[in-house]
């Protein structure tokens, strides 16, 4: 079984179409490749673990009416993964750990630390293995306790990754 | 002489109000046996699937007339070694969380549900050059006394196969979670969650329910399911489509969701 973490920016990258048109190259390829990692992550049927702290991040923008709809969506799609009491514990040692991180690769600010570490650590409690960011600190992070990964630069399937390109550069979904 | 009877290392006793070797249980004694194995061999069912044969235990002098069972050990002093050290714990009013009680938990588990099926006691008997000593006695509530301090409960989600639904004695599961040796043998909270558990046999669902972890080491000892869902990406495009439908394109309004995002984490 295939069991992995993600946090709440790649779903937004992978769904996001901007309405202003856009120049930033890097979100351009962030998008591209928050879509290619979720399209494999489906080719491989893998298990995929969605904090519930990431999912209330999500949901900050969404209509009142659409909240619910948009969690019951979620609910079929990802195991949304509660900071629970195990999760609570292994946040408490990610802190702890994070503190022994060359200065370098530690976070400047403790409120970044603090929601990162509780997403990780919810992602680790309920079984996931491996946790996909597109920020090298929270992988650093990640990699305390887990596999921490960065999203795919490319995919296997050429013509999917033509396919992403195309829409993405073209400002469809 | 290879074919000499060896001298028994230890006697397994049952102990209780007109106890008669016919009225024990089967089941009770090869239970008892297999636990004290665990506890002499010092084998932490989570972490070793067999005890091994270099230190497994043997039956000598089984006759009518008794409910005790003369054991031979196959490297003697480490069993009792292992069966002092938990002695020693057993002993300890408050024990400690140490790796001894924790590696032998299920087995004093076992004994104190064999010693409730007879309504009697369990007790170890050690023996030196025609001595005996007694060492330690398991009694129904001593899993309870020692356990209590070790364990913790609480709500949770446990992703795994499904691997066996049903039972004779009760409402079981056996789920096998990815990074677990053994399958855990779960409860399950309804007859109709039974049945539909039965549905998805050889399927990785993720269950909900009601934990019992080792705290120490987070170690889940035992998992009641509640309800269980099968979330699936399915089609990855679909997906994000149905997710853009359900609201997720409330984010096209924001320029820099990064920012955003980085806001709210302050």
């Amino acid at each position: 079984m295939i069991a992995v973490g993600i946090d709440s920016m790649i779903l937004i990258y992978a769904g996001h179409v901007p309405k202003v048109g856009e120049s930033d190259q890097r979100a351009k390829n962030l998008r591209v490749r928050s879509k290619l990692l979720i399209q494999d992550l489906a080719e491989k049927k893998a298990t995929v673990f969605l904090p519930s702290i990431a999912v209330s991040e999500l949901l900050v923008p969404v209509p009142s009416a659409q909240k619910g709809l948009l969690v019951a969506q979620l609910s079929e799609l990802f195991v949304l993964a509660p900071f629970d009491l195990q999760a609570a514990a292994i946040a408490a040692e990610l802190w702890a750990k994070h503190r022994n991180l060359p200065q370098d690769l530690q976070y400047e600010v403790r409120h970044v630390l603090k929601s990162d570490t509780m997403i990780i650590a919810s992602a680790r409690a309920a079984g996931a293995t491996e946790f996909y960011t597109t920020d090298a600190k929270c992988r650093n992070l990640a990699n305390l306790i887990m596999v921490g990964k960065d999203l795919p630069s490319h995919s296997e399937n050429m013509f999917r990754q033509k396919e992403i390109e195309d829409a993405v550069g073209g400002g469809e979904n | 002489m290879p074919n000499e009877t060896p001298e028994p290392t230890f006697v397994v006793r049952f102990v209780g109000e007109n106890i008669r070797p016919e009225k024990v249980p089967l089941r009770a004694v090869s239970d008892a046996l297999s636990a004290v194995q665990d506890m002499a061999s010092a084998r932490d069912p989570f972490t070793m699937p067999h005890v091994p044969p270099e230190k497994s235990i043997g039956l000598l002098n089984v006759t009518r007339g008794s409910a005790q069972y003369f054991c031979v050990a196959r490297a003697p002093d480490e069993a009792k070694h292992n069966l002092l050290q938990v002695a020693a714990v057993l002993s300890d009013s408050n024990p400690s969380q140490s790796d001894v009680l924790i590696g032998s938990l299920s087995a004093i588990d076992t004994l104190s549900q064999v010693a409730r099926s007879f309504k009697g006691r369990v007790e170890i008997v050690l023996l030196n050059n025609g001595n005996q000593s007694l060492i330690f006695t398991i009694s129904e509530g001593d899993y309870k006394r020692v356990s209590k301090a070790l364990l913790l409960k609480g709500e949770t989600t446990v992703v795994g196969k499904v691997e066996r639904v049903g039972g004779v004695t009760g409402m079981r599961c056996l789920m096998k979670l990815p990074d677990r040796q053994r399958v855990l043998y779960c409860d399950v909270k309804t007859r109709a969650l039974v049945r539909r558990l039965g549905q998805h046999l050889y399927e990785d669902i993720a269950a909900k329910g009601t934990a019992v972890w080792l705290h120490r080491s987070w170690r889940l000892l035992k998992f009641t399911i509640q309800d269980f869902s099968q979330p699936r990406l399915g089609d990855g495009k679909k997906a994000l489509e149905t997710l853009r439908g359900a609201g997720l394109n409330a984010w096209d309004n924001i320029a820099d969701p990064a920012a955003e995002i980085e806001e709210m984490r302050q």
